[in-house]
């Protein structure tokens, strides 16, 4: 159902290398995981329900269009990586 | 004069209100024996410069007759609180420097009440797991038993309470973090209804499901310290606007002709002391209540297709930009991935790839949402319980911890058998565990009688 | 006015829908409590969430709501009582969380139209799929370091309406039409300031072709962030030549993202990574859905200002004026807004005073490049020298150069004429001398009027005008004329 190549797909979705050695068997433990998930899921009860997205079911409190924060470029910038300066954050050049 | 890290939260607040010792006394004995034990690696972060300061600072506010709810009581913090000017890592090396400017909403309540921060425990990477050894700093031991583990994730705070390096400390539970510790060091822990804690400035896991909390020795400790942290913030639009209750006032120890379920389906497994908590239950005067959960098995799976899901989106931010370590790159997207790659442990990385499968348009249609149906289900089986019962009592982790060994070697693989646990975070409801590993889950918002029962079981000796 | 391509083997025509997307004007940021001002010194309109930082929580903007709503008024749309905040997963520099948090399920406006009209005054009306709320990103500098690009997030996490049009637009100028109706409607809500170099309106062009009379639709090619209108335009004229010519010659090309060079004038492909990309939507579990009541919604509806449509309608069924002036005078805020204060007051005449603000007026303004509101000619100084016709005080004549001289120098018409004596001149006895002196001094034209060369009374009149210099009023200088020279 899952292979390789469409765990190394994900993988670059999220940014991350795998083997693939590594992305054969995830592909083959999470192939079987889906499968037995798929049946589980069949339960026609689902059909009888609404997803739950969240816990909290109160409505939600809107914030007052008021500028109430900024100006602390020294904080935003306290851990950035090296190469950023007083007021930049810097990265390898985005060419397009 | 007793040994000053023996005592609760409870005796210790009461024996600085009645002077008989200083907050840096006990900050200080604190600290002594988070040194004498550092072979436990609770902590990640000690921060005994900062303690000493505190202390002295509530010492000299109590002189002056102010002392807030915690004034003085020195405690740790889960290292998924970010802490303004102390680093906070999350236990991932991504984060291994990263000092944050601003303070977690429940941290901040905390220290406006007086409390003294000894520093940040050891946590599972981002909080994904139950043993706490995927840490970037290193397993965290059982102090009952050096071979096993903690549990987790919140296994950092669980064993500097059990092994009185704090007198009690936060915790976070996205899946059962705080009570499954709990239950493996053998003190108590309490999560509270999703919504009454503030997730500002929480390092998030899985938001729909992530909720601090607290461990403790007692579950009165619990009520005191959680008291103080809950409560609405304007930071947190999943923050509710409830009334904060009353939690330590209403610990009775009267539970006479409350009706407590016991769902079937979370006792199929039981400690040794289950007859008796049943029998000791009904000597106090409440009545047990045969109650059925039919879609409790469903639970790790629901568990597993959300929370990797909402986890992927949520450890995105973590790209070497803007803070954190980076590994470079010569392009923007070789940057990226030799960060993240370096910078994330491989538990991580493979529940972010296979999260997101569960985003992905198709993992999405035939798995989340069925998943998220599925998390309806549950919570139907709690509405229902709830309108025949107050409170539902069951084991929390009814296995004994797994030997370091077991939890590197995959034997103790978790994912699917916290059924006891994952429910109530799936639904939000507060649930908590006493430190004789039993639980009591209450209905949403009703933090208070969860404690109030939690408090009278844990009078059984 | 038809659009129809003509190729080497068959005609073809345009399908094509814009996504606009527009800033929300806002004191701060849809999420966080950051001002949401253009520019600023780099990375001070940020709070800790607009640069993603571990642990930081969205709160919705209520103002972001409010004007998505007018919006959607404004597009004549449903509004959606329940709306979802979603996450869409990309990484790049820009985005500080990895994520954009967008509406892609439930947005907040749904269905509506635009009706838009051609130079030929004929009507087509587009139709408007939905206006959802987002944040929009940061910005990178790619100039200031040879190897490194620079990032800002004043801009990241400032509100956006996304307004995505039905594929209803059938050739350029329809999108052109399209987009400065939009940027009007926009403008008169003060929900975005439309301003397309700024960015704070920036468009996405979705492209097909297909041969006249042919059902459905072939591949479609999406042209990203396009940033004038007449771009738009050229960009449209330029892709679908470039998909016609790549059918006739029997090729096919992919469904992808394509980048206008304005340069080259030519469509270019984006990496086809990003074309392949599945954005992973999912309900972003840190915000709760939007419910809004219908006492909320109807509380902004009736505070609404006047829509351009009905403003339009009101000047051609109240004021009388044509069509083509109610569209001209609607077509910007700005300009009603001019427009209804030179009206105001002393009863003017709607048709002359439109006449001045889309003839004089709008002339001066192109040809030194103001801004009507911020004409040096003021419309309640306008509206008074159109007064100064009517009453007779100076002629139509005079009128235009007192113009001239308010727009350079800033003055009341009535000081202008003052100071310069340009008082028109009615006084019969003065212009009937005026007459005398010139008709002796040219006895020999005289002569030749006699003899029936009547046209010659034009150039008699304009001798008197010129001896005046202007001030003479001309109808009574034509009478006066007639009666000397029938005495004679």
């Amino acid at each position: 159902m899952i292979d390789k190549n469409t765990i190394k797909e994900m993988a670059f979705w999220v940014r991350v290398r795998i083997e693939d050695d590594e992305a054969e068997t995830m592909a083959k433990e999470f192939s079987e995981t889906l499968g037995w998930m798929g049946e589980r899921l069949k339960n026609p009860e689902i059909d009888t329900v609404l997803p739950m997205v969240t816990p909290f079911d109160e409505e939600m409190v809107m914030r007052k269009d008021e500028v109430t924060d900024g100006n602390k470029v020294a904080a935003v910038l306290a851990n950035a990586p090296e190469g950023a300066t007083d007021e930049f954050f810097s990265v390898p050049k985005m060419v397009e | 004069m007793t040994n000053l890290t023996d005592l609760t939260l409870s005796q210790t607040l009461k024996g600085l209100e009645n002077k008989e010792f200083s907050s840096v006394d006990v900050t200080t004995a604190y600290l002594k024996n988070m040194e004498d034990k550092r072979r436990l690696n609770a902590y990640i972060t000690e921060t005994p410069e900062i303690a000493l300061d505190m202390a002295k600072a509530s010492d000299e506010r109590r002189a002056k007759g102010i002392a807030g709810k915690m004034e003085g009581a020195p405690i740790a913090i889960k290292d998924m609180f970010c802490t303004k000017g102390i680093r906070t890592t999350a236990a991932s090396r991504i984060l291994s420097n990263f000092v944050p400017q601003f303070e977690s909403t429940t941290t901040q309540k905390l220290w406006d009440a007086g409390a003294v921060c000894l520093g940040k425990t050891n946590t599972d990477e981002f909080a994904m797991g139950s043993s706490t050894i995927t840490s970037y700093f290193g397993v965290t031991k059982n102090p009952h038993d050096e071979t096993r583990v903690p549990g987790g994730s919140s296994g950092g705070s669980a064993s500097a309470v059990a092994a009185n390096m704090c007198v009690a400390a936060t915790g976070t539970e996205t899946g059962g973090s705080i009570r499954h510790p709990a239950s493996f060091c053998q003190i108590s822990g309490f999560k509270p209804t999703y919504g009454r804690c503030s997730r500002y400035g929480v390092i998030a896991y899985a938001s729909s499901l992530d909720q601090p909390g607290v461990l403790a020795r007692s579950v009165e400790d619990c009520a005191r310290m959680i008291e103080v942290m809950m409560g609405h913030d304007e930071r947190d639009a999943t923050s509710s606007r409830r009334e904060v209750p009353d939690l330590v006032s209403g610990l009775d120890k009267n539970i006479k002709g409350m009706k407590i379920g016991i769902p079937k389906e979370y006792t199929e497994l039981v400690p040794e002391n289950w007859e008796k908590a049943l029998q000791f239950l009904k000597d106090e005067g409440a009545e047990l209540v045969d109650v059925q959960m039919p879609h409790t098995e469903e639970a790790g799976m629901v568990y597993y297709v959300i929370s990797q899901g909402e986890a992927t989106t949520n450890l995105a931010r973590y790209d070497g930009v803007r803070y954190g370590v980076r590994e470079e790159g010569k392009t923007l997207d070789e940057m990226y991935m030799n960060t993240r790659m370096a910078g994330f442990g491989q538990e991580v990385r493979n529940r972010m790839i296979l999260g997101t499968f569960f985003t992905s348009a198709k993992g999405y249609h035939d798995y989340f949402v069925p998943a998220q149906k599925m998390r309806s289900l549950i919570k139907q089986d709690f509405d229902k319980a709830f309108e025949k019962v107050d409170v539902l009592f069951s084991p929390a982790v009814p296995i004994k911890p797994f030997t370091i060994e077991e939890a590197k070697n995959g034997a103790a693989k978790g994912r699917f058998n916290d059924n006891y646990l994952m429910p109530s975070c799936l639904t939000g409801v507060p649930a908590g565990c006493a430190n004789n590993g039993l639980q009591v889950i209450g209905r949403m918002w009703d933090d208070a009688t969860v404690l109030k029962v939690l408090d009278v079981v844990e009078m059984m000796k | 006015m038809t659009y129809i391509v003509k190729g080497k083997t068959a005609d073809w025509e345009l399908i094509c829908g814009l996504e606009v997307h527009c800033e929300i004007i806002s004191n701060a940021k849809v999420f966080s409590g950051a001002s949401a001002e253009f520019g600023g010194l780099p990375n001070t309109h940020v709070a800790f969430l607009d640069c993603g930082m571990p642990g930081q929580l969205p709160v919705l903007n209520e103002k972001c709501i409010e004007q998505c709503i007018k919006t959607g008024f404004g597009l004549n749309a449903q509004i959606n009582k329940h709306s979802v905040f979603d996450r869409k997963n990309y990484f790049y520099g820009d985005l500080p969380t990895g994520y954009q948090i967008t509406q892609l399920f439930y947005p907040i406006v749904g269905e509506g139209y635009l009706d838009v009209t051609d130079e030929d005054g004929q009507i087509k009306r587009i139709g408007i799929e939905r206006l959802h709320l987002e944040q929009d990103a940061g910005k990178s500098i790619h100039d200031m370091h040879p190897t490194q690009s620079y990032l800002d997030f004043n801009r990241a996490g400032v509100g956006l309406m996304e307004i995505v049009s039905k594929p209803d637009i059938r050739s350029p100028e329809q999108a052109g039409d399209y987009l400065r109706k939009l940027r009007a409607l926009v403008r008169y809500l003060g929900t975005c300031d439309g301003n397309m170099d700024e960015g704070s309106m920036r468009c996405d062009i979705n492209v097909s072709v297909r041969k006249v009379g042919e059902e459905g639709y072939r591949h479609r090619v999406e042209i990203k962030n396009v940033n004038s209108i007449k771009f738009v335009m050229q960009a449209i004229d330029l892709e679908v030549h470039r998909q016609i010519d790549l059918y006739e010659a029997g090729q096919d090309f992919p469904q992808e993202t394509r980048l206008f060079d304005a340069v080259n004038m030519e469509t270019r492909s984006m990496r086809s990574k990003e074309n392949a990309l599945d954005y992973r939507y999912f309900p972003d579990p840190d915000l709760p859905p939007v419910n809004l009541t219908q006492d909320y919604i109807d509380n902004i509806r009736e505070n609404l200002s006047e829509l351009p449509e009905a403003k339009k309608k009101r000047y051609m069924e109240s004021l009388g004026l044509p069509e083509y002036d109610a569209r001209i005078l609607t077509s910007d805020k700005e300009t009603a807004i001019y427009f209804e204060r030179a009206l105001q007051g002393a009863s003017r005449d709607p048709k002359k005073v439109a006449n001045w603000v889309m003839g004089d007026l709008f002339a001066k303004l192109n040809a030194e490049y103001i801004a009507i509101e911020n004409s040096p000619v003021r419309p309640e100084d306008l509206g008074a020298l159109i007064d100064l016709i009517n009453d007779g005080t100076i002629s139509g004549k005079i009128a235009k150069d007192v113009f001239e001289e308010m727009f350079t120098s800033g003055k009341s018409a009535a000081a202008i004429v003052e100071e310069k004596g340009l008082k028109q001149v009615s006084d019969t006895g003065a212009i009937e001398a005026m007459i005398a002196e010139v008709l002796s001094a040219n006895m020999d034209k005289v002569a030749e009027i006699k003899a029936g060369k009547d046209k010659l009374k034009g150039w008699f009149v304009g001798q008197i005008m010129k001896a005046s210099q202007g001030k003479v009023n001309p109808g009574l200088a034509n009478q006066l004329l007639d009666k000397k020279l029938s005495e004679m």
